[in-house]
């Protein structure tokens, strides 16, 4: 400390000093501190007084006394994170923050999420190719389209009055019963299983009904508005679109999609013929409510005659329909006159299929579309997404309804068999509302499960004009319909 | 991993120096110590810096002019500044007194009037400016003095008071202080260069 003590100036600073004293002097550094302490009185008395205050300084604060703090210190005290680190972490921690409140976010909404993109419902329309490849094929449809409702299959001997519309061998008969509201075919929506639609969608039929109700000619009588005063197991269960059912009932569903919006998936059920007895005991309640608006006498059918999901099994629907009759005769004349329509309509004719054979007829009849409406579609009709739409063929054992997505990939939406050469009915549903696109569909008739390649068959709106190479199973019969859905 | 041999070596050897080192520009024997730990806190953490390339003392001692004048800065009283009384009141410091004693009465022309005022316009210099600095302007050390205790060129010590000429000079016009080296704000002067060979003992 030669500059404290006032000492004269010394080539060595104190600075050198204290490190001669450390021992931190090397070579001609320490030559040089020892020649100038031995040439210079003074400094080796600094030296002397610094090597004294040195030693008290550590007897006063001893090294090992030291070093335990220290040591401690450094284990207990982590270097701060610069602040270019935490810069750096802010994008990754914002980004996965994003990302779970979407995700959260979504989930909490369920499947009627708007930050659902709408063309992601063609996945999940879709179904695995090995899902209609036999018989378990209908079973396997539970990824298709959720059907509105269940057509309910034509009294015996008689063909679905759509489908007898437009079919070369369709008889004068079997259409006129089907303009008197006798025939059930594509549009006489009171059925066992349709009966069995879930509460959700019974509620907004009901609020839809009454509102029709003073305008009788847009009623909309499909599958729901039926589906209300229906009684699947435990009374809100959907009916109509379980596994293939035994021969004579299908089981119902335990639980109501959502109305309209991106429903899940609903299996398509193969359509069986409804016994004699229940078609005729309706026939009669047609004729009853359409001749004389009032409410016939009704009897409700039995678990015999309209399976398990008829409505007397219903608690809640059975009283309710039971409390509503003249609202109920309306709903039959609405399905009857919407079964004249499809029946007049001569837009959807048999088609010849690719192979030049004049082979099925088929008809589609919106059950319901958005509009709330039912009524026959005619061939190349642009009708709403997310309508509810039943597609009746005949000429083959089973009958497929396939969509064209936009970039070409066919896609099924609803698959049915049919019993005995009968007239089968697909039901199904559009794309939900919110499709960006225009989609054609396709009707595949054949005696084999249709097997589909969903190699890309061709784009968007034109699809309908390509052919349609589809991998096609045996003698299937494939012709093109129909209808496009618009996006909303 | 470092262990309390290594530590207490270390001590052994530098741990007084830097603590007159602290003491002589902290000016309390109580913060002397405290900056004396957190010297070899520093440079146990930031051991990657050091590499062995020079002596641990010059790393420790760029480090403790660091902490000391840092912690000078963050005085905000006029009561905390460099204290003559506390000075005094260190215990036994002969170094203390001879400091107040320099400080007050001593003191070149071209050294600042306070250790504070030079703390606050060497806001944002490095380590080794900072501590070339204080050697040379408050220690009154020549260049070449500096050079041979920090094991630095003469160049490098020219180069670094240079830089910390201007840095100064820009944060007192900034400040609209008086710029210590030349006797007015922003001004220049022959005081303005390095003095080199001047003997800043006694």
């Amino acid at each position: 400390m030669a500059e404290m003590t006032g000492t004269p100036a010394t080539p060595v600073s104190d600075v050198m000093l204290a490190r001669y004293v450390a021992g931190d002097l090397r070579g001609e550094q320490l030559a040089r501190v020892e020649r100038a302490i031995g040439e210079t009185p003074g400094l080796a008395e600094r030296l002397e007084r610094m090597k004294s205050e040195r030693a008290a300084f550590l007897g006063s604060a001893p090294p090992h006394q030291f070093a335990h703090q220290l040591v401690t210190r450094l284990t207990v005290e982590r270097p701060a994170p610069q602040k270019w680190q935490v810069w750096w972490l802010l994008p990754p921690v914002t980004v996965a923050t994003a990302l779970l409140i979407g995700v959260v976010y979504q989930r909490a909404l369920g499947p009627q999420s708007l930050s659902r993109p709408a063309v992601t419902t063609d996945e999940a329309f879709e179904l695995p190719e090995d899902s209609l490849r036999g018989p378990a094929a209908p079973a396997a449809a539970a990824s298709e389209p959720r059907p509105e409702t269940k057509e309910e299959s034509p009294p015996t001997g008689t063909k679905s009055a759509v489908a007898e519309s437009v079919a070369p061998k369709a008889s004068a008969g079997a259409s006129r019963e089907t303009s008197k509201g006798k025939g059930a075919g594509g549009v006489a929506m009171r059925g066992p299983s349709e009966d069995a639609v879930g509460s959700d969608v019974s509620r907004r039929d009901e609020r839809a009904r009454k509102k029709d109700s003073a305008a009788p000619s847009d009623l909309a009588s499909g599958g729901l508005g039926q589906s209300a005063q229906g009684a699947g197991r435990g009374g809100d269960g959907v009916g109509g679109y379980a596994q293939p059912p035994p021969p004579t009932q299908a089981p119902a569903r335990e639980q109501a999609p959502p109305v309209w919006a991106s429903p899940p998936p609903q299996p398509v059920e193969v359509e069986r013929r409804r016994p004699p007895a229940a078609d005729t005991q309706r026939e009669s309640e047609q004729d009853a409510a359409a001749a004389n608006k009032a409410p016939a006498p009704r009897q409700e059918p039995s678990a015999t005659a309209a399976g398990p999901t008829a409505r007397a099994e219903k608690p809640n629907g059975g009283g309710r329909a039971a409390d509503a009759p003249a609202k109920l005769a309306d709903e039959e004349k609405t399905s009857a006159r919407v079964a004249e329509t499809a029946k007049s309509s001569s837009s959807t004719p048999a088609v010849a299929d690719d192979r030049g054979e004049t082979v099925v007829s088929t008809s589609v009849v919106i059950s319901r579309d958005v509009g709330g409406r039912a009524r026959a579609v005619s061939a190349g009709e642009v009708v709403p997404s997310a309508s509810l739409i039943k597609v009746v063929a005949q000429g083959g054992r089973y009958v497929t309804v396939i969509g064209i997505r936009r970039d070409g990939v066919p896609y099924v939406y609803g698959q049915a068999e049919s019993a005995g050469g009968q007239p089968v009915t697909v039901p199904m549903r559009l794309r939900p509302t919110g499709a960006r696109v225009s989609e054609a569909l396709f009707v595949v008739v054949g005696d084999a499960p249709l097997v589909m390649d969903k190699s890309p068959v061709g784009g968007g709106k034109d699809a309908a004009q390509l052919p349609l190479r589809l991998a096609v199973a045996g003698a299937q019969r494939r012709f093109v319909l129909i209808v496009s859905a618009a996006a909303e | 991993m470092i262990t309390e041999a290594q530590v207490a070596e270390l001590y052994t050897r530098y741990g007084h120096a830097i603590f007159v080192r602290c003491l002589k520009l902290v000016g309390s024997e109580e913060e002397a110590r405290d900056l004396t730990q957190e010297t070899f806190f520093q440079f146990f953490r930031s051991r990657g810096r050091f590499e062995g390339r020079s002596s641990p003392f010059t790393f420790l001692y760029r480090i403790a002019t660091n902490v000391s004048v840092d912690r000078l800065r963050r005085r905000k009283t006029a009561g905390e500044q460099l204290s003559t009384s506390a000075l005094a009141e260190t215990p036994g410091s002969a170094i203390a007194r001879e400091a107040e004693r320099k400080m007050s009465s001593e003191r070149d022309p071209g050294t600042f009037d306070t250790i504070q005022t030079l703390a606050r316009l060497t806001a944002g210099l490095d380590d080794e400016t900072l501590t070339i600095a204080v050697m040379s302007h408050v220690d009154g050390l020549t260049q070449d003095e500096i050079a041979e205790a920090l094991d630095l060129s003469r160049r490098t010590i020219g180069k670094k008071l240079k830089r910390f000429i201007e840095h100064t000079r820009q944060r007192a016009g900034a400040e609209q202080v008086e710029w210590p080296l030349s006797g007015g704000v922003g001004g220049a002067g022959p005081e303005d260069e390095p003095r080199e060979g001047r003997k800043a003992h006694g």
